[in-house]
């Protein structure tokens, strides 16, 4: 899969692009749950992507989850 | 993913226990599976879409009910069990999927899904999965999203020329379908779930707001808007429910069409054969009078071969007669002339007396010549008689209505051949056409177009509510950001969700165009190369993609080809195919249904020789009119890996057998 046609690739390039600033592993998890579930029927994703943000949100108002 | 082997029992045409193993080599990875139209070779393929799916599709994609998957024969023996089992290996694992429907317990007769039990088993490795993973596990392996284009029915390729029409339902559908394949809907996923999320993290902080005299103002707008949304949010729900039931309404009316295209065609047979039956029925009439007009002077023919010799006769004699008159005279005359010479025997040149011997001579000249006239001597009378005779035998003319009467005699037997062949023709017709209303199938017309035009507007109407969904969205961005500043805001929880959800959402919705572009750059590259090598015009430069995944070829000018045969169009779909599947996966079968149906024997050539080059494992179900085994096989003969031939048992019944 060359860099154009590689989902993460582009997500990633974009974030640069649009100075968006959004912490790379952020969005490599966000983009690896929606992957692995991408062709789930029944899939919850909401859920695990709520909790990797919320602990973002935490770890930005200088609190950590844990 | 690699195909290993197919159990197959009582599905469809296949009754009983039928076993297929598939190709291994590396090199002989073509399985070719014979079988004429109606034997069962889409039955096969569907056979494999159902045991990893649990779903058989007939034309539309449709789903075909249980009911008329399970064998028919069995099930009229009260053996309503159908099953797959399908073994394969993926990633150095084996798998082995079995799927089975059997009739409820309580049942007598099912009519329904519901009436049926299904039950599904996935070994790995001999591991027993659990139930509810076996699905994930499957779409891990081979995504149904993708099977569109590993399985594959041949006689649907034209549908991806709809890709070429922008905005074309059909090519929506297809297009949708490519960009599943293609793993656009981890970002589109991606994107609706932060969407959502979104819109509960300004929720909280619109309720947080509320507390802030600075933010008060902003936090009841976010109100507002939020009602707003959720309204709008049913509206298109609501449309797109409506344009789902239109757009069903419109399938169902064009399968109906379709079935009675052949109606359609039919009844402009039977009036074209009515039409040649008429005409020759007005020119059995015609000839018919012809005949009776020829009988009536018939009769002049068969005298005239006796008269015409009599009349020749005739005029001969008359002739004769005529001569021997025109003697007399000249005798006559004569005689007179030498009658005055012995009256005045004086020379009227010397005026000398004639002597006397010379008068002799002349006395007895006079007696000859009488003599003579006397037998020369003609009755008038005669002459007139055989004039007479003659205008009348003379009316005895032929018109040769012997042989003209023979001519119209075989000419209307060849008619009266036609008019029998004709008929039968038009007992078979009126036999295949009859129960079809044609009064009927002109009112689905007008119901299709009328539903057309709702869809349309459904469609502009869904349009202009999603621009103001749109609006709406960037006014909520807008009143957000302004809580994110206003005093107090800054650094709350809630602010740092709604912006931390609001660049995720922009950055995934912004990533799916992105990425869209790039894969279509990547599958028109690989279709492309793949066209080169089917295609046996090699002028053309290549394939030009469009947004809905269309390729139209560029000839060696840099243009679109405008016109494409049917031919360059199953090329290009193939090629099309060829490109998805090298984008979508790494590695895996293909299973195509007659491929090769529209394709000249140059093309067919090429893309034998493509084919086993497509995937790890190729299987072929076609008809011997697409690959000749005689002449075609030689394209690719040490590329088979193995070779099975559909036998019928009986009009329902089919059994797969190998052959060498």
């Amino acid at each position: 899969m060359t860099n154009k046609s590689d989902p993460l690739a582009v997500l990633l390039r974009l974030n640069s692009k649009l100075g968006k600033n959004i912490d790379e592993e952020l969005i490599k998890e966000c983009y690896q749950i929606q992957k692995e579930h991408q062709y789930d029927k029944d899939r919850n994703t909401v859920t695990k992507i709520q909790a990797i943000v919320e602990e973002r949100v935490l770890e930005q108002q200088g609190t950590d989850l844990i | 993913m690699k195909l290993q082997e197919l159990t197959i029992c009582n599905f469809m045409p296949y009754k009983g226990e039928q076993k297929i193993e598939f190709p291994q080599h590396e090199t002989q990875n073509v399985m070719l599976l014979f079988g004429d139209n109606m034997r069962g070779k889409t039955s096969f393929l569907n056979s494999i879409r159902w045991g990893f799916y649990g779903l058989a599709v007939g034309r539309h994609l449709r789903k075909i009910p249980l009911i008329n998957l399970v064998n028919s024969i069995a099930a009229s023996e009260g053996d309503w069990s159908m099953s797959i089992i399908l073994r394969f290996s993926h990633e150095g694992r084996k798998y082995e999927l079995r799927r089975k429907v059997d009739k409820k317990p309580h049942v007598s007769i099912p009519k329904n899904d519901g009436d049926f039990e299904e039950t599904i088993g996935l070994k790995i490795d001999n591991q027993v999965v659990t139930g509810d993973l076996i699905v994930n596990e499957i779409n891990k392996v081979t995504p149904e999203e993708i099977s569109r284009f590993f399985l594959f029915d041949g006689e649907l390729l034209q549908e991806y020329e709809n890709l070429l029409v922008e905005q074309s339902e059909q090519g929506d559908k297809i297009k949708e379908h490519i960009e599943q394949a293609l793993g656009v809907p981890a970002l589109i996923n991606g994107r609706n779930e932060f969407t959502s999320l979104l819109k509960d993290a300004r929720r909280i902080q619109a309720r947080d707001a509320k507390n802030s005299s600075d933010a008060k103002m902003y936090a009841e707008q976010q109100r507002v808007n939020e009602v707003k949304q959720v309204t709008l949010e049913k509206d298109v729900s609501d449309l797109e429910i409506q344009q789902r039931d239109i757009q069903k309404q419109i399938d169902d009316i064009e399968d109906q069409l379709k079935n009675t295209e052949a109606v359609q065609k039919k009844k402009y047979e039977l009036d074209v054969l009515k039409g040649k039956r008429e005409t020759i029925e007005v020119q059995l009439a015609y000839d018919a009078d012809e005949q009776r007009k020829l009988f009536q002077s018939s009769w002049k023919d068969v005298l005239f071969k006796g008269v015409q010799p009599l009349v020749t006769e005739l005029k001969a004699k008359r002739d004769s007669l005529l001569t021997a008159t025109k003697a007399k005279a000249v005798l006559d005359s004569k005689i007179s002339d030498l009658q005055k010479s012995l009256d005045m025997p004086i020379c009227p040149t010397c005026t000398q007396d004639i002597p006397q011997n010379e008068m002799n001579v002349i006395e007895h000249r006079i007696i000859e010549l009488k003599a003579e006239a006397e037998l020369s001597h003609v009755n008038l009378d005669d002459v007139t008689e055989i004039n007479a005779q003659i205008d009348k035998l003379s009316k005895i003319q032929s018109s040769n209505e012997g042989r003209r009467i023979c001519e119209l005699v075989s000419k209307q037997r060849k008619m009266q051949v036609n008019i029998i062949k004709i008929e039968t023709d038009l007992d078979d017709i009126e036999d295949e056409i009859r129960g079809f209303d044609t009064d009927q199938i002109m009112r689905q017309r007008e119901k299709k177009s009328k539903l057309g035009n709702q869809l349309f507007k459904l469609e502009n109407d869904i349009k202009e509510t999603n621009i103001k969904l749109n609006k709406l969205g960037d006014s909520q961005a807008h009143i957000s950001t302004l809580i994110s500043k206003s005093t107090g805001s800054e650094g709350q929880a809630s602010t740092i969700r709604v912006n931390l959800y609001q660049d995720l959402e922009v950055l995934f919705k912004t990533s799916i165009n992105e990425l869209r572009d790039g894969l279509r750059e990547q599958v028109a590259d690989y279709a492309s190369h793949a066209f080169s090598e089917l295609t046996t015009e090699h002028t053309y430069t290549g394939l030009e993609i469009n947004k809905n995944y269309g390729l139209s070829i560029i000839d060696h000018t840099g243009n679109v080809l405008k016109e494409r045969s049917a031919g360059a169009e199953q090329i290009v779909a193939l090629s099309l195919i060829d490109g998805l599947n090298k984008t979508a996966r790494k590695s895996g079968p293909i299973v195509m249904d007659t491929p090769l149906g529209r394709l000249d024997p140059k093309h067919r050539g090429n893309v034998l020789k493509y084919l086993p080059k497509m995937a790890d494992q190729v299987i072929l179900l076609v008809h011997e009119g697409e690959i000749d085994p005689s002449r075609d096989l030689s394209h690719f003969a040490e590329r088979i890996g193995a070779r099975y031939q559909i036998e019928r048992i009986s009009s329902t019944e089919s059994q797969i057998v190998r052959s060498s």
